[in-house]
């Protein structure tokens, strides 16, 4: 017994006969069905026999149809038609059943007349009783058997010569012919009974089976609802840790961003003192005046646009719009956050065969910030190198765009190939990065429908970005 | 009430099927006791003679030969049994020598003759089809009527049983038993208040 049927046996006998009663229906409702066809095909089985075997009667040279056709269609149309209209019109009603219970053994009388008391039509009693026994009801078999037991008394009471074919039949006879069906009824009895126990076994099982799914499926909301709760979790973490890897990135980059707009700086105020200069000047020299301004206001711009490109690249950008992103542009914006520090300290940066109206699909801020982790992760790795480049090329292939970042180091160590783009793993020193980078990286771009890997091939270490010109849709749904 | 109309209607039918099954056609009453001189069927002197009349179309005599084949292996070469198939004069030989016919000569030790117009059974009083006439070796009537228990119904029956016990002991205490056949001759009512 499971929990629920110790706690609530009552509940649970009761469901099991709810459900004991609507397998016994359906099983009734077929074997009604089963019976409907078996009489009509029994009607005209008849009819058949009737035409075969007693066509006519004669009289001398004349004859008339003999009365076996006219009972054949009419009594065993009678036999057929009631237990019919009744399946049809109350499918699955108790009545029924005895009906057929009836009329399947008044078939078997029809038919024994009709073929002149072959032994081997008695074959269809003893074959009617088991069709019987299909309603896994003892009362129909015993319907059955009640009436041949009626056909015997009645013929022996009117025709005696009928029922055991001399006058003088000993009663042994009549024991005889009882015993058989006796004997066969046993046997239907006992299997009916196993037959119901059996059902009843499988709506226990079905009952069972039924709290266990209800008790599952309460464990399984609740697991869901624990799960939901993980993923927002651990979405939060992923989130807090992409921040803190932009912000981290924008760290690492904060020296060199602070030279960018420090040089432009000292420009400026190296331009307002000439302008001072200038000024004071009699005759005033106006080209002068109006050089310095301009070099002043292009070194100003120069600022604005440093600015707003790390007020860009600050923003949490995943769910922008997918949008038309030029390459040149973005690795030109990528480039102004770093490429100045990678200068001072004798990395050289080249960009190759980047086309003016090479374009993709993408959200902007998202792709900066992958390639800006390439660029970072290029010159930390080949800081310590004599020989220091990076080159970033671009190309278009067959509806996909790649962009490649290739540095003079020496590749990545064949077993940390596989680990590189997996969450925490760093090969830089301690405090210097946090293992997120590749990682994070690698999921923007697969939201991009594309993917981050190394190329294995290349001598140096050389990455690339490979994303399809074309997304899906132009929504934020990745 | 549409179950007891249905059950009504039923036991109407049946006791009709039942009834006529189990009504006889005309027994002979004018047998000749001894073998007739002036028939044309050849008695096997020193044996019994068994003689069946038979309407060559008749569905119930199916039963009557089928009973016949069945008492073969008890009074093969003790008895001599003729089938005699009456056959209306009108009517083609064909039609007498299928079915029927065919049945009986295929029982070995059965001879099968055609009465032409019914001049034997006219001879012997023999109305019904299925009507059967023990004669002893010395040509005496030891037994006449039918040797099925009802019309076209094989099974056991007081003519079977009269013919074995005569065979098996020499005398029997049935002399006669009812006929359930067609009749062998137009216009009679061959059943007896039943209609055909």
């Amino acid at each position: 017994m499971t929990s629920k049927e110790k706690q609530y046996p009552e509940n649970f006998e009761k469901r099991v006969r709810e459900v004991f009663s609507t397998r016994y229906e359906i099983l009734v409702k077929k074997t009604d069905r089963l019976f409907a066809y078996l009489f009509a095909f029994q009607w005209l089985m008849g009819i058949a026999f009737a035409f075969l075997i007693s066509p006519r009667t004669w009289s001398g040279d004349t004859s008339q149809t003999h009365i076996h056709v006219q009972a054949a269609i009419i009594i065993g149309g009678l036999l057929a038609a009631l237990p019919t209209f009744l399946i049809w019109k109350h499918p699955g009603a108790t009545v029924n059943r005895m009906v057929v219970a009836v009329s399947q053994i008044l078939f078997s009388v029809l038919f024994i007349h009709l073929t002149g008391g072959r032994i081997e039509t008695h074959f269809h009693i003893f074959g009617s009783l088991a069709f019987l026994a299909f309603y896994r009801d003892w009362r129909v078999v015993l319907i059955g058997t009640v009436v041949t037991a009626a056909d015997h008394l009645i013929r022996g009471e009117f025709w005696p010569q009928s029922a055991y074919g001399v006058l003088a039949a000993t009663p042994w006879r009549a024991i005889e012919h009882a015993a058989w069906v006796v004997f066969e009824d046993f046997i239907l009895f006992y299997s009916i009974k196993l037959a119901l126990g059996e059902l009843r076994l499988a709506c226990e099982s079905h009952v069972k089976l039924e709290e266990n799914v209800a008790t599952v499926e309460e464990q399984v909301i609740e697991r869901t609802r624990e799960l939901r709760e993980s993923q927002r979790l651990v979405l939060e973490q992923q989130q807090a840790m992409m921040a803190s890897s932009k912000m981290s990135a924008l760290g690492e980059m904060a020296g060199g961003v602070a030279h960018e707009i420090n040089n432009p700086l000292a420009s400026i105020k190296s331009f307002s003192s000439q302008l001072q200069e200038v000024v004071d000047d009699d005759p005033l020299d106006k080209s002068m005046l109006k050089e310095m301004s301009a070099k002043i206001e292009k070194t100003t711009d120069r600022i604005a646009k440093i600015v707003a490109g790390l007020r860009s690249f600050s923003r949490d950008g995943s769910n922008d719009k997918f949008e038309t992103v030029n390459i040149h542009q973005l690795v030109e914006e990528t480039l102004s956050f770093c490429q100045e520090r990678f200068k001072n300290h004798g990395t050289t940066v080249t960009v190759d065969g980047l086309g003016i109206d090479l374009s993709l699909e993408g959200r902007t801020t998202e792709l900066s910030q992958v390639l800006l982790n390439l660029l970072n992760n290029a010159y930390d790795a080949i800081s310590a190198s004599k020989e220091k480049w990076i080159k970033i090329s671009a190309v278009e292939d067959n509806g996909w765009v790649e962009i490649l970042v290739m540095d003079s180091g020496k590749g990545i160590p064949k077993e940390a190939e596989e680990k590189i783009f997996q969450p925490f793993f760093t090969t830089k020193e301690i405090g210097k990065g946090t293992g997120m980078g590749l990682s994070i990286s690698s999921g923007i771009v697969r939201k991009h429908q594309g993917e981050l890997k190394l190329n294995k091939n290349c001598p140096n270490t050389c990455f690339v970005i490979r994303i399809p010109k074309k997304q899906a849709t132009l929504t934020s749904a990745a | 009430m549409l179950i007891a109309v249905w059950g009504l209607a039923l036991g109407g039918g049946f006791w009709r099927l039942l009834n006529y099954s189990n009504t006889p056609g005309l027994a002979a009453t004018e047998m000749p006791s001894r073998w007739p001189f002036s028939t044309k069927l050849v008695r096997e002197t020193g044996k019994p003679t068994l003689l069946v009349f038979a309407h060559p179309q008749c569905p119930c005599s199916k039963a009557t030969i089928g009973e016949l084949e069945r008492l073969m292996p008890h009074i093969q070469g003790k008895v001599v049994p003729i089938v005699v198939f009456v056959k209306p004069k009108k009517m083609p030989p064909e039609w007498a020598t299928d079915g029927l016919w065919q049945k009986a000569v295929s029982i070995p030790g059965v001879t099968a003759v055609l009465d032409e117009d019914g001049a034997e059974a006219t001879q012997f009083d023999a109305k019904t089809s299925g009507q059967v006439y023990l004669y002893d070796k010395k040509g005496d009537l030891i037994f006449h009527g039918g040797i099925t228990p009802e019309r076209g119904h094989m099974g056991d029956s007081d003519g079977r049983e009269a013919i074995l016990t005569f065979v098996a002991t020499g005398h029997t205490n049935i002399s006669t038993t009812r006929v359930f056949g067609c009749s062998l001759k137009k216009p009679e009512r061959a059943i007896a208040g039943v209609k055909q």
